[in-house]
């Protein structure tokens, strides 16, 4: 399927080339990473081809099948940092980037907080189905997740009776999850928390409890006849304003803040078509002229998570994956306690001096072969330099393929063959760490 | 100032225009030479400061400012109403048992409590109504300019290094957002620090070649090159100046968090550092459920917190300059919900401390029968009491900071 509008194939030209920086940029909106092994395998393939590659992904290998097999003993320890350390693990191994980046996608728009479930094992069954579901149709998505048990416990829904009614989880689905605010009354609010009545926790599940449950027609969104919570999310599923919510989300997130307007009702066509298919809506948007246009580049803040995974993969260093996540959640985005339920605000807000100086610490303890926070990443590994300026040549070729300014190579370059003297370890420290604090990294 | 963003219609890529007017750039501070010069060390003059607190996620006004002998108290709250231990601070209201140290602030008339405070068509969502609280406006979409960001842009403008800083969390909030002043915000001192270790020199100079304005802008969207870069520099400074603050201040005992970010909020505005607005943050207030258990020792918290800033600014001869101004997003419904909790409503209560105000009660009780929706109405704008802040407090003209409102001095 095609789309029509700004959702049209990309047709590359002459004058616009589906050269390098074009796939680089592709690979960094959809998957924040760029490895020379990706860019590989996606040197010959067209826009579309590319797209398809990044929806169907590769299954697990040897590495990631040893990350999921210590999920049992993971959830054993019911620990949040373990629990994260280990989620990060999984984003980092996944052989279908695209999958883990829905996850991390999935977990702001649902945003639930470990703090208040208070079940690690819960919160891993809510990540489970945004890997089982975020790449599906957004209605099994969102019914599975609005009745797990993690969701009901967030949104105070065990609390939520006949005739006793708590509009938390009604509220924030329409609010957040399905339709954007001013898109329903208050009216609509109460009479779906009535519609969701009924759903409490039971071993640790989702359960629906008849008797709990305030029977007779609900008046939601102009109907009368709905009687349960999940009659109401298929309403809701239904709409073209639900279209239009996704559609706006999905090129925030791959297309940036900067978009045309038309964008939102040329994908949220698509949408309606492919049946809330994200996967589908995925290969159309990314495949488009909207994402490719040139004005769609470098526009996004990167977030601390695609900071982290955008050096950790395309560079393939592997670090100890608690102090990893300590180091994100310094930087503003710490993975199971996204600040409300509203998710992390994103883009300038991700800019603040805090946060700056913990970017800056990430960079230099990566940087440093023998930090203590971080377990020797072996730099040289990737680089294979000899001397400052091959050592910077190769870092800038991995992390930016697209090229750098004249002027910020020659800056970097009179400082490396400045400290030239000093220990090559701590050479390439202090030219890595540098080309993570040029404004270009932080943007993407 | 018109923040009105385009209506992006067509195929305009627009957003970021907007915001490159909006900080109308090159965006360098003004004497961030001088940063590291302790200005005010020995001015006799303090100026004056402000502290904002916010509670999020809707603090129950009903049962903060508690109006006990109205009998329909008792028939909206059966299981939440609370009848002992209660601080009368007049006739009408008594404050919950927990606020201890605020109903003695009313008792020495450093407090003064505004009944009914909200904004017209109030929005029952916290992301809208903080949005609205914090921008001081209603007719904008999606707000990118706080009220007190817009005040310390003009406090930077005449010469403040570090105007205004957000403590103990780590994101600015919106409240603080403003075209050219990028405020820090931090959780702790410790936090706030570059440890580059032995490659720190190297690092000095690598971003300050990364940071130098000459760098060639190499995509259209330049704007956001300036903000990255503004960031970083203002990150790099508040470090410095913060590590210098931290070199004089014990590290802290065992005292609880928000009490904690008081004390460092009293160190910092009597740093000498150029701060004049302080936020703090003090959240959990969404009680949907269980609300007693959990309302009473969050308003304890925020009570010792408000009593360790204003003692130790007292101690050191800064209470007489500072305001404390304490706002939650909304109210919560007079009713309670089946769940002994409450749900989200309209309007709230405001409290204004500082030495020198109009203290009291002002304003009527709020009804608990002619309701919006379930919820107290709103009788009061909060922008009254922002642009009394604004011009006679900080002397900062309210409509630079985004605030139109109706002149009012109940303050001073």
């Amino acid at each position: 399927m095609t789309g029509a509008g700004w959702l049209r194939r990309f047709e590359p030209t002459r004058s616009r080339p589906f050269d390098l920086a074009a796939r680089v940029h592709v690979l960094r909106r959809a998957v924040f990473a760029h490895p020379p092994s990706w860019l590989e395998a996606t040197q010959d393939g067209s826009p579309s081809e590319v797209a398809a590659w990044l929806v169907n992904g590769a299954a697990p290998d040897a590495r990631e099948r040893r990350v999921l097999a210590r999920r049992d003993a993971i959830l054993a320890l019911d620990d949040a940092e373990a629990t994260a350390a280990w989620l990060w693990s999984r984003l980092l191994t996944a052989q279908h980037p695209l999958r883990a980046r829905m996850m991390l996608f999935w977990h702001d728009h649902f945003a639930t907080a470990l703090s208040k479930v208070r079940s690690c094992a819960w919160m891993v069954e809510q990540f489970d189905l945004f890997e089982q579901f975020g790449l599906g149709s957004f209605r099994d998505l969102l019914g599975h997740v609005s009745t797990g048990p993690a969701m009901l416990r967030w949104l105070d829904a065990e609390s939520n009776r006949r005739g006793n009614a708590n509009e938390n989880l009604a509220r924030e689905l329409f609010e957040l999850f399905t339709l954007g605010r001013g898109n329903y009354t208050e009216e609509d609010v109460r009479e779906a928390a009535r519609a969701f009545t009924g759903w409490r926790i039971l071993r640790g599940r989702g359960h629906f409890d008849e008797r709990l449950h305030d029977r007779g027609p609900k008046r939601v969104l102009g109907r009368d006849d709905l009687e349960r919570g999940l009659d109401v999310l298929a309403l809701v599923c239904d709409s073209e304003q639900h279209a239009r919510f996704v559609a706006e989300r999905l090129l925030r997130t791959f297309v940036g803040p900067d978009r045309p307007a038309r964008a939102v009702d040329d994908l949220a066509r698509v949408y309606r078509d492919e049946a809330c298919r994200i996967d589908r809506t995925l290969e159309v948007l990314l495949a488009s002229e909207v994402v490719h246009d040139s004005r769609a580049r470098n526009t996004r803040v990167r977030s601390p998570a695609a900071f982290a995974i955008w050096i950790l993969r395309t560079l393939g260093l592997e670090v100890a994956p608690i102090p990893l996540h300590r180091a994100v959640a310094h930087m503003g985005q710490e993975l199971l306690e996204p600040p409300d339920v509203s998710g992390w605000a994103g883009e300038e807000a991700w800019l603040s001096s805090a946060t700056w100086l913990a970017r800056a610490r990430f960079a230099s303890d990566l940087g440093r072969a023998a930090a203590p926070l971080f377990p020797a990443p072996r730099l040289e590994r990737c680089v294979r330099g000899h001397g400052p300026e091959r050592e910077l040549d190769a870092l800038i070729a991995l992390l930016f393929p697209e090229g750098t300014t004249t002027h910020e190579r020659t800056n970097l370059l009179a400082h490396a063959v400045e400290e030239a003297r000093r220990s090559r370890d701590v050479r390439l420290a202090g030219t890595f760490a540098s080309l993570l604090l040029l404004p270009r990294s932080h943007r993407f | 100032m018109d923040e009105k963003h385009d209506d992006d219609r067509g195929s305009r890529w627009s957003r970021r225009e907007l915001l490159a007017r909006a900080l109308a750039l090159p965006v360098l501070p003004h004497g961030l030479a001088s940063l590291d010069e302790t200005r005010s060390l020995s001015s006799p003059v303090r100026s004056k400061n402000l502290v904002v607190i916010e509670l999020a996620g809707g603090n129950d006004a009903v049962n903060t400012v508690v109006p006990h002998i109205d009998p329909e108290y008792a028939r909206a709250r059966p299981t939440l109403a609370i009848r002992r231990g209660l601080h009368p601070i007049d006739e009408r209201v008594a404050l919950h048992p927990a606020l201890v140290r605020l109903s003695e602030l009313h008792a020495s008339n450093e407090a003064a409590t505004v009944l009914g405070v909200g904004y017209p068509d109030p929005d029952r969502s916290h992301f809208r109504s903080m949005d609205i609280w914090q921008s001081g406006r209603t007719d904008v979409e999606d707000p990118r300019l706080g009220v007190f960001g817009l005040a310390a842009d003009v406090l930077h403008g005449r010469g403040a290094t570090l105007p205004a800083i957000g403590l103990g969390i780590s994101k600015r909030p919106l409240g603080l957002a403003g075209r050219s002043f990028v405020a820090p915000a931090l959780t702790n001192l410790a936090e706030h620090r570059l440890d580059l270790g032995d490659i720190g020199p190297e690092l000095e100079r690598a971003r300050a070649r990364a940071l130098d304005t000459r760098t060639e802008p190499d995509t259209r969207d330049d704007v956001l090159d300036g903000l990255i870069k503004n960031t970083a520099r203002q990150a790099y400074a508040s470090a410095r100046t913060l590590q210098q603050l931290a070199a004089t201040r014990p590290s802290g005992g065992g005292a609880a968090a928000f009490e904690t970010t008081c004390a460092l909020a009293a160190d910092v505005l009597t740093a000498s550092m150029g701060v004049r607005i302080v936020w703090l943050r003090l959240a959990g207030f969404d009680t949907h459920a269980g609300q007693a258990r959990v309302h009473g020792p969050l308003l304890a918290e925020l009570d010792r917190g408000i009593g360790t800033l204003r003692d130790t600014l007292d101690r050191r001869g800064a209470w007489q300059t500072t305001r404390v101004v304490v706002f939650s997003e909304f109210g919560r419904r007079v009713a309670e919900n089946r769940s002994r909790g409450t749900d989200h409503g309209a309007a709230g209560h405001v409290f204004l401390l500082g030495r020198g105000l109009r203290s009291g009660v002002h304003g009527d009780v709020p009804s608990l029968v002619d309701l919006d929706r379930g919820d107290l109405r709103q009788a009061f704008d909060f922008r009254r009491i922002y642009a009394e802040l604004l011009e006679s407090w900080l002397e900062v003209p309210p409509l630079e900071a985004g605030v139109r409102a109706q002149a009012s001095s109940f303050l001073t």
